[in-house]
């Protein structure tokens, strides 16, 4: 298949499953790009920042349409691309696609669920499996997850960075000379970046850093942030990494913000999302949405009936494009019989296309 | 798929969601696996830690009454209302804490399969001991142990009939069980379950395990996901809050009652220690969907205790879930 970028973007878009060696393509395209960027990025504004988006594949279309398709509105994603949601692979696809067609305008700052371990328990390492039938395509993306940025300075004021801040880290400097190119450690500045959290508003007030009950990571309050924002010359730090019922949260007088971009979170939460859409002049703008509507998610790019002229063109189609289209096949109808054989037996029981499957207790 | 068929494939979750939290370690149960022979997709580790939970809170009510019935030298009974895939019972008599009747009413459709499985299972006929199969292969009917079929909506009119004919005592200390199950019932008919238990029975205990809080965000989601699954759940806007899971028990009879939600039974029931050795189990990266969804299931348990019983009414109600 000639490399044609626009044409796998559109695929992307339609939730088409890209071949696995056009995976491994575009992964390697991607990490050529990424070598060259270093651990902290600098964007200028307007850009719109976009918080965790969990594999929620439609929700990211709703987000392209809210903010602006690329490459006309300059995005920062601060992470969190996979896991939860239904479409990680999709979803990391069309971002990873998008990054390697416009490196200039997309920037894709690492989170905590960018790495290995995170993967084999949340759900993107099946999903994998499942759409490609084995292993190999997740350790392609996993590989790209250990060349993603760390953090991004927008105009020289706002720090973005998935979790937060870190009691080893005072220093934008310090950021810099981390060596990112690795799987995320459990702890240590880089763990500390991608797992942290603010101290929330209904919790008593500390001081410092304290023991984040997420197991990696840190509590900070107040004090760490201005301390850190005066030695750096920043005005704000905008981070994702926590679920906001209201699509977003304000902290500590403005001096930090959390932005979540993933609406209806897990199909079951009920929250809005947010893209904070930053202007010219640096002013800041949660622009908040809904999940994007049920008949809006359709199912099936493939449609009902096959007309004889169509069979005709597929017998007539190359190698290449017949493969693609084959497990294309396999892939819906994976997607639309969510089969439960609980007795062993052979017979199974069909529900509809669940959403529920195992997320409440019934 | 038909109400009741929706209500009956909620056990198959709950059996998968045990599975998978017994073979990744969190309980320990090697009944499940004669139940259910392997995992059809993975389940998350908040589900693994809900599941954990529910359980040590329920045995912990369990053992709490069995308790207060053998210091007052009373026989215990339990009676489990839509117990389904349950090993409750299983795991008592292996532990041989087991009460000295412990029955299980489910559909005819669930109880022939848990039948044919606990008859043949290598590891489960012999805890039955002696027993006779029934009603074509849905019942099975032992010493200890009555694993029944019946429909709940028949409760005070066919089932608790039948089953004090058969030799259920209502003068002894009872304990009806209600995980997730009441709530898939019409009020009416749960409220009419609740009624029978108090008026019926000299000494009844109470436990139930269900959804509550319908009108938030969450809960909307939730109840209209679960409808997509043609599953409803008419008890919760009947009994919506946990002070209304009280007045439930309370209005029906009952002397005292209490209900507190998953969050507390986490936060101030589970040790440290087990806390320490689930973190160990697996990475759980949930903490804020943890506590909401938590916040939308609650244990209510009631009791039912008037002197001369020679059960202590304190016992009862402050020893139930506390450390002593």
């Amino acid at each position: 298949m000639a490399w044609d970028l626009d044409a796998l973007i559109e695929k992307a878009q339609r939730r088409e499953l890209l071949p696995e060696n056009t995976i491994r393509e575009l992964c390697n395209k991607a990490k050529e790009l990424l070598l060259s960027e270093d651990n902290v990025r600098h964007v200028q504004a307007p850009v719109t920042v976009v918080g965790d988006v969990h594999g929620q594949f439609y929700d990211v279309l709703e987000i392209f349409r809210i903010g602006g398709q690329c490459p006309d509105t300059n995005y920062v994603f601060l992470g969190d691309y996979v896991d939860r949601g239904y479409y990680s692979v999709e979803t990391i696809t069309l971002l990873l696609c998008l990054k390697v067609r416009y490196p200039d305008r997309v920037t894709l700052v690492r989170g905590n669920h960018e790495c290995r371990a995170v993967t084999q328990v949340y759900g993107f390492y099946n999903e994998c499996c499942e759409k490609y039938k084995g292993g190999l395509v997740w350790s392609y993306f996993t590989d790209v997850f250990d060349y993603l940025v760390l953090a991004v300075v927008i105009s020289d004021t706002i720090l973005c960075i998935h979790g937060g801040l870190s009691p080893s880290l005072h220093t934008l400097d310090q950021i810099r000379v981390i060596d990112r190119f690795r799987e995320i450690p459990h702890d240590g500045p880089m763990a500390d970046l991608v797992w942290s959290d603010p101290q929330q508003v209904d919790g008593d007030e500390i001081s410092g850093f304290t023991l984040s009950p997420r197991g990696a990571g840190y509590i900070f309050g107040e004090d760490v942030t201005r301390h850190f924002l005066e030695i750096n010359g920043f005005g704000h730090i905008c981070r994702a990494h926590q679920l906001c019922m209201e699509g977003y949260q304000i902290l500590f007088d403005d001096m930090l913000s959390t932005v979540w971009s993933a609406p209806n979170y897990c199909y079951r939460v009920g929250n809005m999302a947010s893209l904070l859409e930053i202007g010219p002049g640096l002013e800041r703008y949660f622009n908040v949405f809904a999940a994007c509507p049920d008949d809006q998610r359709t199912s099936d790019p493939q449609g009902g009936e096959v007309s004889f002229k169509a069979l005709v063109q597929e017998l007539l189609m190359e190698e290449d494009e017949r493969k693609s289209k084959d497990f294309q096949k396999s892939y819906d109808s994976y997607s639309q019989n969510v089969a439960l054989d609980v007795q062993d037996t052979g017979i199974v029981t069909n529900f509809r296309t669940s959403k529920t499957l195992s997320q409440y207790f019934i | 798929m038909d109400r009741d068929d929706a209500v009956r494939s909620t056990n198959d979750d709950a059996l998968v969601c045990k599975l998978s939290a017994a073979t990744t370690g969190y309980l320990a149960d090697p009944f499940v696996s004669v139940l259910l022979k392997r995992l059809p997709h993975r389940v998350a580790p908040i589900m693994h830690r809900g599941t954990y939970v529910r359980t040590a809170a329920l045995d912990a009510l369990v053992a709490r009454f069995m308790g207060v019935a053998a210091a007052a030298g009373r026989r215990s009974q339990v009676v489990s209302l839509g117990a389904g895939s349950d090993t409750r019972f299983l795991l008592l008599k292996e532990g041989r804490r087991n009460p000295g009747l412990y029955v299980e009413i489910d559909f005819p459709q669930i109880t022939s399969k848990k039948a044919m499985a606990l008859a043949r299972g290598r590891t489960t006929k012999p805890l039955l001991g002696d027993f006779q199969v029934g009603a074509g292969g849905a019942e099975i009917i032992a010493q200890d142990y009555w694993l029944l079929a019946g429909d709940l909506r028949n409760f005070a009119s066919e089932i608790l009939p039948r089953l004090v004919r058969m030799g259920l005592q209502p003068s002894e200390p009872t304990l009806f069980l209600s995980e997730c199950v009441m709530i898939y019932l019409d009020p009416t008919v749960s409220d009419a379950i609740v009624a029978a238990a108090a008026s019926e029975f000299s000494a009844p205990f109470f436990v139930t395990y269900e959804q509550i809080l319908p009108d938030d965000a969450f809960g909307r989601v939730m109840i209209s996901n679960l409808k997509a699954r043609n599953i409803e759940l008419p008890g919760i806007f009947a009994h919506p809050t946990l002070h209304s899971q009280v007045e439930r028990y309370m209005s029906a009879g009952f002397t005292v009652a209490r209900a507190i939600d998953i969050n507390e039974v986490w936060d101030k029931h589970i040790s440290l220690e087990e806390k320490a050795r689930l973190a160990r189990l697996e990475i759980f990266d949930e903490v804020e969907e943890w506590v909401l969804l938590s916040r939308h299931y609650c244990i209510s348990w009631t009791a039912k205790v008037s002197d001369g019983s020679g059960l202590s009414q304190e016992l009862a109600l402050r020893g139930w879930l506390s450390s002593d």
